[in-house]
């Protein structure tokens, strides 16, 4: 498996040495320039954004551009350099344990560790991949992202929805519960009951993440068992008819999001 | 850092983040579609960037691109080169910079691991596929992808 890590964010950058030898005629934006400006020393695009008040997806895109023009490059060094000038390291651990990372997520990172069978780079890849194992522990938090070209040995299973439910159209769910229907003889209509749940986390993509965290929690058994495979949050007209996952329904949207179903089906 | 942890609304603001770097980086915010809930995992496009994330959610979140979709955001930042490897390069940093704002935003609450890039048909050995997921298409000058939320119970 082909595995590579840029790190755009995390990593420092700084000008090419040799960068005086390419920038004859080169234009770009001002933003971008300015990005190029500070890299004179070594920075992150986070300081950079910091520093310009900047976005940290513009620094992020300009220091892309810069180092494809190759005038910018990933700030590296090799041991012998970063000792000569670091300070002196604290005596090892004592404690023989791994311990995980446990960094804050936020901590600034450092360089990567590979301990997976070497990987040699195609010339394609970007001057910023390294090649990392993505099971390795990391001594220090980081955020590589490690690209992945694995063999398709399984194909992904794909969906087979077997029915749709057409709950709203393309927009936000409404912020309250639509009333309640008068419910066919054998089904419940869902619609009024997913917007009661959605209305719970205040309507919208966050309503809808509650309607998904509440059908989550539902036997997998018992949606297959009523042939709902993909349920779109888009039709009005679905009719829950199967006894059992209306009871899962009801159990959990009482316990995950404080909704009623019966209730609000008898009203 | 939000000192509270509401998973849907953080998730939503996660989801907005999204907006933000196709706007920043890409001039024009996407169009979100209305969901889907996906028993199945879904088809993914021909790039996607996946997010590991635990705490207090469990799962991954993904974004998923189609390479035409990628080769225009590689032209509007001026890139030459759009080859496959450009594109996923792509991925992978634009999942950076989202994993990066969303370690900023939730803190301790949800820590997001490194993200991983694979093209369409590949799907990562250390990820696992959820019981259901949350499929959020969106457009970007009218060409569709989707974002997806896979937790676990």
């Amino acid at each position: 498996m082909k595995t590579s890590a840029p790190t755009p964010l995390a990593d420092r950058y700084i000008r090419c040495e040799d960068f005086a030898t390419r920038i004859e005629g080169v234009e770009l934006a001002p933003d971008v320039w300015a990005v190029f400006a500070q890299l004179a020393q070594s920075h992150t695009a986070a300081e950079i954004a910091q520093q310009l008040k900047l976005d940290v997806e513009s620094v992020s895109a300009a220091i892309r551009r810069l180092v494809r023009r190759k005038l910018v490059r990933k700030h590296v060094l090799a041991w012998r350099d970063y000792a000569a000038t670091a300070a002196p390291l604290p005596p090892p651990a004592t404690t023989t344990t791994f311990e995980a990372p446990s960094a804050p997520a936020s901590a600034p990172v450092a360089s990567t560790t590979s301990a997976a069978a070497p990987y040699a780079p195609s010339r394609s890849v970007p001057p910023f991949y390294v090649t990392s194992a993505p099971s390795a522990p990391a001594p220090i938090a980081r955020s590589p992202v490690i690209s992945l070209r694995i063999v398709p040995t399984a194909a992904s299973p794909r969906p087979a929805p077997a029915m749709s439910l057409r709950i709203e159209a393309s927009r936000p769910l409404a912020s309250s519960a639509s009333p309640v229907t008068k419910t066919p003889a054998d089904g419940l209509r869902l619609r009024p009951v997913l917007d009661a749940i959605g209305a719970k986390a205040g309507g919208g993509i966050a309503g809808q993440l509650l309607v998904y965290r509440v059908f989550l929690q539902i036997p997998t058994e018992l949606m297959q068992a009523a042939g709902l495979h993909s349920l779109s949050l888009v039709d009005d007209h679905f009719t829950l008819r199967h006894p059992a996952l209306r009871a899962a329904l009801a159990e959990t949207a009482r316990r995950h999001a404080g909704v009623d179903i019966e209730t609000l089906a008898a009203a | 850092m939000s000192t509270s942890f509401e998973p849907e609304r953080e998730l939503a603001v996660f989801i907005g983040t999204i907006g933000h770097y196709f706007k920043t980086v890409g001039g024009a915010l996407p169009d979100f579609l209305a969901p889907t809930l996906e028993l199945a995992l879904p088809a993914r496009l021909d790039c996607t960037g996946y997010m590991p994330v635990s705490g207090r959610l469990t799962g991954w979140i993904a974004l998923s691109l189609p390479s035409i979709l990628l080769r225009a955001l590689l032209h509007h930042m001026g890139e030459d080169r759009q080859d496959e490897a450009a594109q996923l390069d792509l991925v992978a940093e634009i999942t950076s910079t989202l994993t990066s704002n969303a370690r900023e935003h939730f803190g301790e609450h949800l820590r997001v691991a490194p993200p991983l890039a694979a093209v369409a048909g590949d799907f990562p050995d250390e990820l696992t596929a959820p019981p259901l997921s949350f499929r959020l298409p969106f457009q970007w000058h009218g060409t569709d992808a989707f974002l997806l939320i896979a937790l676990q119970r």
